[in-house]
């Protein structure tokens, strides 16, 4: 195996670990860039009324397709260059 | 004299004032798609008039503005307010509009140990969404202590459909439901 086709398996393992990364955080469509932060909270009527606010989302790993998907799509096919390109030389 | 004593005090007691209602807090909505769930929250402002004792008819107005709705994501947000989606633009709040409501259970502030009035009710009205106006109805319960009142709600459900809201082709079925939950949670004097 010939540099260039090292430095393409590292492309593939990359789009694996971003792909795994976003399987792993529950395939979200859009990255959640806040999240709800739901506070119980007892009324004056007796009545637990949950209360929502938007909060910064903390987790930087929490990507959703529209991060993942060009990652995954650029590596990808940087990786299938290189390894064309591995296989010629 | 007698007479118009008489009609006062029947008025008074059968005919109480309906109660004005300055209302605000939040909706939150649910889409439910098989490749994503989508939870969104947006601020709601409103009137309504309802007479407390004797609770018949109910009429009010509620406002969500658009550019209010929030669902986590900056950029789904921006769609959301697009001419594909909701447009904006050209129509800037959801507006719904009681015209009656049938009281399914009323339990007035004298029969409860705690002093609230308490009533369950399914309003009829028109909603606005997208410029269009389509007749909806809704399970509510609006309860009132003192001088506060807040009115929760079951799952409200709007048809995207119903109000040529699209999307962008394939979008809606798959990533976005084609019918949204939405749950009132408001409270004012």
């Amino acid at each position: 195996m010939n540099r260039l086709q090292q430095m393409a398996v590292g492309c593939f393992v990359f789009c694996a670990l971003v792909g795994g990364l976003w399987l792993s955080k529950g395939m979200h469509m859009a990255t959640p860039q806040q999240i709800e932060n739901i506070t119980e909270k007892t009324d004056e009527f007796g009545d637990v009324v949950p209360t929502s606010e938007w909060v910064a989302n903390p987790d930087m790993l929490d990507i959703g397709l529209d991060i993942a998907g060009p990652i995954i799509g650029l590596f990808g096919a940087l990786g299938l260059g290189l390894l064309w390109r591995g296989r010629k030389s | 004299m007698t007479c118009i004593a008489a009609l006062t005090l029947f008025s008074s007691i059968g005919y109480a004032a309906p109660t004005e209602v300055t209302i605000s807090g939040q909706a939150r909505f649910t889409s439910t798609a098989p490749l994503e769930k989508i939870v969104g929250t947006a601020p709601v402002q409103g009137q309504f008039s309802i007479d407390f004792e004797a609770p018949k008819v109910v009429s009010g107005k509620f406002t969500v503005p658009v550019k209010g709705m929030k669902t986590g994501n900056e950029t789904r947000d921006e769609h959301l307010r697009g001419e594909e989606w909701l447009n904006a633009e050209k129509c800037e709040s959801i507006v719904f509009e009681a015209k009656s409501g049938e009281v399914t259970k009323f339990q007035s502030a004298k029969e409860s140990d705690k002093g609230i009035t308490s009533i369950k009710l399914l309003v009829k009205g028109a909603i606005t969404i997208n410029c269009i106006t389509k007749p909806l109805e809704a399970n509510v319960i609006i309860k009132r202590k003192g001088n506060i009142t807040k009115i929760g709600s079951s799952s409200i459900e709007v048809k995207l459909a119903d109000f040529n809201v699209k999307g962008k082709e394939g979008l809606v079925g798959k990533k976005v439901g084609e019918t949204i939950k939405i749950n009132l949670n408001l409270k004012g004097k």
